[in-house]
């Protein structure tokens, strides 16, 4: 199971699901704008830290899309 | 990306200064910011009671968090108030946090439901048919309260958690449906007018982007989730804010610049409306109005009408 994981980058959105993507790399505006998100909408968290846009996922890493906005 | 201060890696480019920072300078940067609005605008004073008014979302939390230190070296008095507002899982769920949040700061609490004060929740809201969106019932009610208890406990002010986000879309909203009256309220004090009944609100967040404050609140352990409430639904104020952070993503700057120029708007504004504006005593509740009755009463009557 753990193998077939890290074949895979998996970002969650703290709103919208789950989504993997069978690629090497992926920066992070490319994470943003797989959930149509962009710099100011959220933050992303590679594997827990906040990431700068120069950073880049790679499989087996947990990526989560923390939204901006506030809930009410 | 490097820390501009230390070099160490960065956690936030702040792309509207050209820099970016590790988490330790980026931290010192948002409390120093915070203290330096107070100070610009002496939104709050050493002497005065203050109410922090806590929902529970990172706004309020992190405006609690940064103000505590900052109250208690001035030794003004100063405590929480949480509205609940009776919605099911999502509101017990941030009341929860606020509980929780009082209880390892220290700071005195007090939690009043929207039952009590005015006989009906937001969920029983939610379940009529009604002419408007729920937040706007929700709005109405809760400033009712929070004015209400935060004077009857002695505040001078109530800081609430307002971003530049925030400040930036209802400048915004208020400019695109042509309610200048509501222009001339805005600034870091809201109101025109002086009035023994009216508790001024102050917003010592409004000059920090909200993408900082949910950062701020990450890094800090003051972010309850990303859960949302489930009657958000004004779709004005979610269009503009979709269309402002494009804008910010692509000339960043752009908020402030909005922010700044309703500033300017908003003072010169406020000597045009200190006249036309004559605050009223509603003629159910009491309490401050601008017309005959108040938007609190007007609501419960129209709900009324709708159960009966």
């Amino acid at each position: 199971m753990a193998s077939k994981l890290n074949k895979y980058i998996v970002i969650r959105h703290g709103r919208k699901g789950t989504k993997r993507f069978k690629k090497h790399r992926l920066n992070v505006s490319d994470i943003l704008l797989a959930f149509g998100e962009n710099f100011e909408s959220a933050i992303v968290l590679i594997n827990g830290v906040p990431a700068t846009s120069d950073k880049s996922a790679k499989p087996g890493d947990r990526v989560y899309i923390m939204p901006t906005c506030a809930g009410t | 990306m490097k820390c501009s201060i230390c070099g160490e890696e960065a956690v936030v480019e702040v792309r509207y200064e050209g820099k970016a920072y590790c988490e330790k300078h980026f931290i010192e940067r948002f409390k120093r910011r915070v203290r330096k609005t107070i100070a610009k605008t002496k939104m709050v004073k050493p002497g005065e009671t203050i109410a922090i008014a806590l929902s529970g979302g990172k706004d309020s939390t992190t405006a609690l968090y940064v103000l505590k230190p900052i109250l208690e070296k001035w030794k003004s008095k100063f405590f929480a108030i949480t509205i609940d507002q009776g919605i099911h899982g999502y509101g017990d769920k941030l009341i929860r946090f606020s509980k929780k949040l009082t209880n390892e700061l220290g700071v005195e609490h007090h939690i009043y439901s929207m039952k009590n004060e005015i006989g009906i929740t937001i969920d029983d809201v939610a379940n009529l048919k009604r002419p408007r969106a729920v937040c706007s019932y929700c709005g109405a009610f809760r400033r009712w309260i929070l004015n209400k208890k935060a004077r009857e406990l002695g505040a001078d002010k109530i800081v609430i958690g307002h971003n530049l986000d925030d400040e930036a879309q209802t400048a915004l909203m208020n400019f695109m449906r042509g309610e200048l009256s509501r222009t001339a309220r805005m600034g870091p004090e809201i109101g025109v007018i002086k009035d023994d009944l009216f508790v001024p609100r102050v917003k010592p967040l409004r000059e920090i982007p909200e993408r900082e404050v949910k950062l701020f609140a990450y890094l800090k352990g003051l972010s309850p989730g990303d859960e949302e409430c489930p009657y958000i639904g004004e779709a004005f104020r979610k269009e503009i804010r979709k269309e402002l952070n494009e804008l910010e993503s692509k000339f960043p700057g752009t908020k402030f610049s909005i922010v700044r120029s309703n500033d300017k708007l908003a003072s010169i504004l406020k000597g045009y409306y200190k006249d036309i504006g004559k605050p009223n005593r509603c003629r159910i509740c009491g309490e401050l109005t601008a017309g005959e009755i108040c938007q609190k009463c007007k609501f419960l009557d129209e709900l009324s009408k709708l159960k009966s």
